[in-house]
């Protein structure tokens, strides 16, 4: 019957509006109880055993799980439970053994000789000895391996002498400070050279390390099965225990979707999970069932950066005219609710050479912002957007990370404030193709982007013609100047002199409106409040070596 | 195609078929009481539609705010006597949202149905009246189109143009073809064959002019029932967009946007993502039921 196919029609209408809708209810379970606050809360003796699931925010990109090849930072989190590094660094950024059980640096900055620890094995049984540390290094090199980030950390490097079966020297072509905290960092982690040669391509979903956890099975867009390496004994002095790991299991799902992770983790059928949106922290802190963990994430904070090489952004009044009309405080205020504070310097805090001297060097001001527009030639039109000789003052922001950490929310809320001072900022969101080829031909007026480094020479990448992008440096600064500074950090090893060139290069750059950084991220951990002794490592990566769930 | 058939079983296409003489159902409604009930349901529906096209076309009027006044001092308010509807995280009116999001809601739904219902009446048109090879290869084509699921279409079509709203529209509208064209073909195909189109023929009355002047008005009345019905489920497959991130971030969201950036907050603030989600639900109501009117009415079996 004719009426009996509109009702199906209509029924079938309803009911898919209906699932929308409910799909959005579904993550409306109960909501905290008030509680005293969960990790100081006393958790008794160790009992090992069991497994932990971890929901991880976001996936694994490509299931890629090499070491050398997987640069995005939710494959190293999953990666450091697989690999271990030649040292290790403490929060202060000082370097101790761990795979190395001492090293010496030549006269010339340039070679570096470490001894290693005889009793270390890969998963597939095969000893860890300079022969492997010269295959790693070697690996990374060759451009047929084609390397992520790992390329950049490994700087200037030229080759590796096996000196004995425990000793190995690697040379640079020049000095280049940062290796030693590069090394601490999952990224230079030890890949097993029978298991590259026997996997070859699949390497990447077979990877094989000698960190406390191996692998079991991966699930290839789903799940990463490990479970512990029993003949691990070789933790680093960070850990507060030796031998294998206490868990038998661990398991990491893949869960991008931040109400979905929540739900999951608040109906406990995973024991944690990593990157709480703000809404939920509070709520998850003041609930004795679980307990939140938070540490300063190490990296270029997501900082707005104008183009300076196009106009009017080339101006740097128009640039500063830009800042002041943005009240960054209360726009990070407002996005993260207070969980995040506003950054001043591109570099994280906790950064080597992080430089307090830039907080509050700069302050909103709409009268400063207008004043300087006005002086400019810059006059509102009737829709209250400047305009000068036709030409309207607006800023094309290309994006094609969309809303992670509620980023496109922040730029939301500057978009308000910028139009209060006659500014339009327009979001242009692009397939990551199109976005890549306009930012390199310079066709945009704002970019905004992260990049984790446990280093402050990322700065090079991002702000000097000289380094690994040239004159295609995410900030597309070309200044001499800047150049220099960043050049002497590199190559300085005193770590008082290259802080004394980093708050130099920092100033600068803030002076200059380079960068306008936004906010500080703090990388947020959940657990059930049975789950004990999840740590993080130098970058900010979870560690679940010494994790045990009490029973 | 049995007029006057009452098999449960009938296809769109054998419904559609039938536009002048079929579908003559026993009366349900010709019962007093659940005539009245059908009567203030549309009531109900043209009211709520007349309200959500004033509120696109003149949205300032309506709302009591402005929707891009951020009030940072009153982040995810619950519903209130000041805020009906609560505020958002941003610190916006849910209320005003909805209001302006209308505007990009009614636009995606009714443009994206006028380009699809015209290019498949086209294809339809010609494919019925031509017939053989042409019809062949014509539906052919329709067949594999509607093998496709009209969201999954739509999506392949904005993930490949990327996201803008006139992508939008021409992705919705391309899922929108395949049903119109196939609906309009059958049509075309019982007009054909009926005396009057013979008589115009033998009068030697161009094929263009029996297309446009003779069969093209008689199908008027199932395109604009399909067209209605099809603005519910355009709007839904444009929100649906929106929702999966493929749609347009603009100044001012539509209701699809307001839903998913809302819906990570409903364990804390239900009202920011259940308002929006209910003003799709009801829209996609309102447009069905005054589709079914319409088909109701234009019936010419009607008070028979």
């Amino acid at each position: 019957m004719k009426k009996s196919w509109v009702k199906a029609v209509k029924m079938a209408t309803i009911l898919l509006a209906l699932t929308l809708l409910l799909s959005a209810c579904g993550d409306g379970s109960s909501q905290a109880t008030q509680g005293a606050n969960a990790a100081e809360v006393d958790s008794g003796p160790v009992t090992p055993g069991g497994e932990l699931v971890f929901a991880l925010g976001g996936i694994v990109t490509d299931d890629n799980l090499d070491a050398h090849k997987a640069g995005n930072a939710q494959n190293g989190r999953v990666m450091r439970s697989l690999y271990d590094s030649l040292v290790v660094e403490l929060p202060d950024h000082s370097i101790k053994p761990w795979l190395a059980t001492s090293w010496e640096i030549s006269e010339d900055k340039k070679s570096y000789t470490f001894h290693l620890r005889k009793d270390v094995k890969f998963h597939d049984g095969t000893p860890f000895n300079a022969e492997a540390v010269k295959f790693n290094f070697d690996r990374i090199k060759d451009p047929a391996t084609k390397a992520s980030s790992s390329l950049n950390e490994i700087g200037s490097y030229v080759s590796t002498d096996v000196l004995d079966e425990y000793t190995a020297r690697i040379n640079f072509s020049a000095p280049f400070a940062p290796f030693l905290s590069n090394a601490a960092k999952v990224d230079l982690g030890f890949v097993s050279p029978a298991a590259v040669k026997k996997y070859g391509d699949k390497y990447p979903q077979n990877p094989v390390g000698t960190g406390p956890f191996k692998l079991v099975k991966l699930v290839p867009g789903t799940e990463v099965q490990f479970e512990k390496n029993p003949d691990y004994n070789w933790a680093p002095p960070t850990a507060k225990h030796q031998g294998p790991a206490y868990l038998d299991k661990l398991t990491v799902k893949y869960v991008p979707e931040e109400a979905t992770r929540i739900s999951v983790l608040q109906s406990k059928q995973v024991q944690a999970a990593d990157i709480i949106p703000p809404q939920n922290l509070v709520a998850l802190k003041a609930d004795n069932q679980f307990r939140v963990q938070e540490t300063e994430l190490l990296q270029v904070n997501f900082s707005i950066y104008l183009n300076p090489q196009k106009a009017p952004w080339n101006d740097l009044k128009v640039r500063e005219a830009v800042r002041a009309a943005m009240d960054l405080d209360a726009a990070v205020k407002t996005i993260y609710l207070g969980t995040s504070k506003q950054a001043w310097s591109p570099i994280s805090p906790s950064m080597l050479g992080y430089t307090p001297t830039v907080e509050n060097s700069w302050k909103p001001d709409a009268a400063k912002a207008n004043q300087l527009l006005d002086d400019l030639g810059w006059v509102k039109g009737a829709d209250g957007i400047r305009e000068k000789d036709g030409k309207k003052l607006t800023i094309e922001f290309i994006d094609t990370q969309g809303n992670r950490e509620k980023r496109l929310d922040l730029m939301a809320v500057l978009q308000q404030q910028l139009k209060q001072a006659g500014v339009e900022l327009k979001v242009v969101s692009l397939p990551s193709g199109t976005y890549s080829e306009r930012r390199l031909k310079g066709d945009y007026d704002l970019v905004a982007a992260s990049q984790f480094s446990g280093d402050p020479d990322v700065l090079r990448q991002i702000f000097s013609t000289k380094g690994p992008s040239k004159k295609n440096n995410l900030a597309r600064a070309n200044d001499p100047q800047l150049d220099q500074w960043l050049e002497d950090g590199y190559l300085e090893n005193d770590p008082e002199k290259r802080k004394e060139v980093y708050k130099k290069a920092q100033e600068w750059i803030i002076q200059n409106v380079y960068s306008i950084p936004t906010y500080v991220f703090q990388y947020s951990l959940a657990s059930v409040q049975e789950v004990n002794g999840i740590t993080f490592d130098s970058p900010g990566w979870p560690v679940f070596y010494d994790a045990w769930i009490k029973k | 195609m049995q007029v006057n058939s009452v098999t449960p079983e009938m296809t769109p296409e054998a419904v559609a078929s039938n536009p002048v003489g079929g579908a003559a159902q026993p009366k349900l409604r010709s019962k007093a009481g659940s005539l009245t009930v059908s009567k203030a349901l549309l009531g109900f529906s043209l009211a709520v539609l007349a309200f959500l096209v004033a509120a696109a076309i003149v949205p300032q009027w309506i709302a009591p705010y402005s929707p891009t006044d951020m009030k940072t001092d009153q982040l995810l308010h619950s519903p209130s006597l000041s805020h009906w509807l609560g505020t958002d995280q941003f610190g916006r009116d849910v209320w005003t949202l909805i209001i302006f999001g209308s505007r990009q809601s009614l636009l995606m739904g009714i443009v994206s149905v006028l380009i699809g219902g015209l290019i498949g009446t086209l294809i339809g048109l010609i494919a019925g009246y031509c017939g053989g090879i042409v019809d062949s290869v014509f539906m052919r084509l329709n067949d594999i189109l509607m093998t496709i699921p009209g969201i999954l279409l739509a999506i392949a079509i904005s993930v490949a143009l990327g996201p803008s709203f006139f992508n939008v529209i021409l992705a919705i509208s391309v899922a929108a073809i395949p049903g119109k064209a196939r609906v309009i073909r059958s049509t075309v195909l019982s007009i054909r064959s009926r005396p009057f189109i013979d008589a115009a023929r033998a009068v030697g009355t161009s094929h263009l002019e029996i297309m446009f002047r003779h069969i093209l008005p008689n199908c008027f009345s199932p395109l604009l029932v399909m067209m209605t019905i099809g603005v519910g489920s355009s709007i839904l497959v444009g929100t649906g967009l929106s929702f999966l991130g493929l749609g347009v971030v603009q100044e001012i969201p539509d209701w699809g946007y307001l839903l998913s950036q809302g819906r990570s907050y409903m364990t804390v603030a239900w009202w920011v993502a259940t308002f929006p989600g209910l003003a799709i639900t009801l829209l996609v109501i309102v447009v069905n039921l005054i589709g079914d009117h319409l088909r109701d009415w234009m019936d010419p079996k009607r008070g028979v």
